[in-house]
């Protein structure tokens, strides 16, 4: 009986044991491709000057290829059929209907070719001038589409430009377009920045021999002077609670940094020392503060914490760096580096690794991010007249796009 | 003593069963892969587009035709029926050589299946793949490493994913190769957090299929990391 047992026993291990081995094999993949995706806009039926600005966007990114409008079988007012676009190995197609009245009013329909689903199906109106924020405005949406991310799109970027003798705040789309005049104009106007509400806009600037820090208000362009003091104060940044800011104020050669807020006429003091420190920079999460200070020999990047202590050299290649400028994840840093009397662009991590020079030509300075962190708006002399340039944050697709016939300076990103 | 007895003798019988179908549930299976030889039905299908029997009838036909459609051109319209019944006093002909070129084709098909058998034989055991697509190639007797190592640089040569974007990214999706080397994502096991580095993913994969065939029904994890 044992015997017996045993035997079926033995004979069932030998059964499991020749059942296929259900273990699953992984294989690892690596160094993926550099192409982009492609996807397909079509031209909107009734204004094409809309899916025009929208494949613009997208394809300035980097991440997107818009397949030509003759490589598409598909007309533009034919309703969507998956197997038009079949054997092109695009990703997406974009399809629009315009019609202009009173009002413009796009209705935009997005079909992923993968599942031949239509994925997205939006109407936009805004007034017949609008043309280029309505087509921003839809090209952000399918930007988030495939990315899951806003992109900079949006956005405006504020800047000092020349107007006969003096200097001007104006305002301008990320790709140069509706490039305006504010209207404010000063004898010396520096470093604008947004609140990270979008609300404010911070600056120096000098009138009738006096420094003065104002805050605008973007709502109503109204101007308010913050900081008023005998000697020249130079604007940071808002801390996150759009209130709080840090700025710097030099008199008899020493400069220091301070902090004060909106509404109130105090301010305290965050660095302080024997040295120079200027340029202060508070972090997207608002817990550290960048700014260049002299202390160590030539000017060199610096970070505290939030209260200006625990002090720490960040860049230690070359002997002048300066204009630090955080990236919206606070996960990389901006600044100028100067080689062999040009200022170049640099960007760092925040422990003082991975230096890598993003500019060679011309002589470069005031590097800002994108509110999406993929691109870069500096100022250049490499055509001649100071512009503003915009290039990817790996340094690649410098543009400039400020006219060439206008002095532009100090560039700044609003949030998307 | 009557009990045990029985008790053995039922044991035996429940051993011997299980042995009887466990045998047959391993051994049926594998025979019935063996008799479908489908490289048979492959063949037949391309035998018709293959030259080796038509293209005898054709240079015996080609000189045949054309001379009386020329001459009927140049000659009165009532002649031009004398042709068409030669035409069919032909065909009888050439029916007849139709046959014996198929039997002759039958025959080369039936070589060429032989022939094809012990190839296959020669290069692995297992039963040939059931289903030979168009787009892919069968890789029968290639290592499973090897196959997986192939796999994961082909869906590599596929794959796009800006380098300007994160690259501190991982997915693992699970995949299931068909015999045909179709490819199906059976689970995402682990999303990167990035819609578009998933979609580059699933892009790769889809973009991939087919693979070539594999030697049975392959299932793989693959990590994505840039």
């Amino acid at each position: 009986m044992k015997k017996l047992f045993l035997l079926l026993f033995l004979f069932c291990i030998v059964l499991t044991a020749a059942s296929p081995a259900t273990a699953l094999v992984y294989i690892d993949i690596n160094s993926p491709g550099d192409k982009r995706l492609p996807i397909a806009v079509q031209p909107f039926t009734g204004n094409t000057e809309i899916s025009g600005i929208i494949k613009d966007d997208l394809t300035f990114t980097g991440l997107f290829e818009c397949i030509s409008d003759a490589a598409q079988i598909e007309k533009p007012d034919q309703p969507f059929n998956r197997a038009n676009w079949l054997g092109i190995g695009i990703e997406l197609v974009v399809k629009g209907r315009v019609s202009a009245g009173r009002e413009l009013s796009a209705a935009i329909s997005v079909h992923d070719m993968a599942t031949g689903k239509e994925v997205m199906r939006k109407e936009y109106s805004a007034a017949s001038s609008l043309v280029r924020p309505i087509a921003h405005t839809i090209a952000n949406d399918i930007y988030k589409l495939l990315t899951g991310q806003d992109s900079m799109f949006r956005s405006k970027i504020a800047y000092v430009c020349d107007k006969d003798l003096k200097k001007e705040l104006c305002l301008m789309d990320w790709d140069g377009h509706r490039n305006q005049s504010i209207g404010l104009s000063s004898d010396i106007m520096l470093t604008p920045r947004w609140s990270p509400d979008g609300n404010r806009l911070l600056y120096s600037a000098q009138r009738n021999h006096q420094w003065t820090i104002y805050s605008l208000s973007t709502a109503t362009l109204r101007e308010q002077s913050v900081v008023r003091l005998s000697g020249l104060s130079m604007a940071g940044n808002f801390f996150p609670d759009n209130k709080q800011y840090v700025f710097t104020y030099t008199k008899d050669g020493k400069s220091d940094i301070y902090v004060s807020e909106i509404g109130t006429s105090s301010a305290s003091k965050l660095v302080t020392s024997s040295w120079i420190e200027v340029s202060p920079t508070v972090s997207p999460d608002g817990k550290s503060i960048l700014f260049v200070s002299n202390r160590s020999g030539g000017p060199q990047i610096f970070i505290s914490d939030q209260r200006g202590d625990n002090v720490r050299r960040v860049t230690f290649q070359g002997s002048y760096n300066t204009s630090p400028a955080w990236s919206p994840k606070g996960d990389r840093i901006a600044y100028v580096s100067m080689i062999s009397g040009r200022n170049q662009i640099f960007t760092i991590k925040p422990d003082g690794s991975d230096a890598s020079q993003l500019t060679d030509k011309g002589s470069n300075e005031d590097p800002c991010f994108s509110p999406d962190g993929m691109f870069i708006t500096f100022t250049s002399n490499r055509d001649g007249v100071k512009g503003i340039y915009i290039m990817s944050v790996n340094g690649a697709n410098q543009v400039r796009i400020t006219p060439k016939s206008r002095r532009s300076v100090n560039s700044s990103w609003s949030p998307q | 003593m009557n009990q045990p007895r029985f008790f053995n003798s039922l044991s035996v019988s429940f051993f011997l069963h299980t042995v009887f179908i466990t045998a047959i549930i391993l051994v049926v299976p594998a025979h019935k892969h063996r008799q479908i030889t489908p490289y048979i039905v492959a063949i037949v299908e391309d035998a018709p587009i293959q030259p080796p029997a038509p293209g005898k009838l054709l240079p015996e036909q080609e000189p045949v035709a054309p001379q009386p459609m020329q001459e009927s051109q140049k000659k009165e319209p009532i002649k031009k029926l004398s042709p068409i019944e030669k035409s069919t006093q032909k065909s009888d002909l050439s029916r007849v050589q139709e046959r014996i070129d198929a039997l002759k084709a039958k025959k080369h098909i039936e070589q060429l299946v032989n022939l094809r058998r012990s190839i296959d034989i020669k290069a692995s055991g297992a039963a040939p793949s059931a289903r030979p697509s168009k787009g892919s190639t069968s890789l029968q007797g290639m290592p499973a490493a090897e196959y997986e190592s192939l796999v994961g640089s082909l869906i590599r040569q596929k794959w796009n994913y800006p380098a300007t974007l994160d690259q501190n990214l991982e997915a693992v999706v699970v995949i299931s190769i068909a015999l045909d080397g179709q490819i199906s994502i059976k689970e995402f096991e682990k999303k990167s957090g990035s819609t578009l580095f998933d979609r580059s993913v699933i892009r790769a994969i889809t973009l991939s299929s087919p693979l070539p065939r594999p030697e049975k029904v392959t299932e793989l994890g693959i990590k994505f990391i840039p």
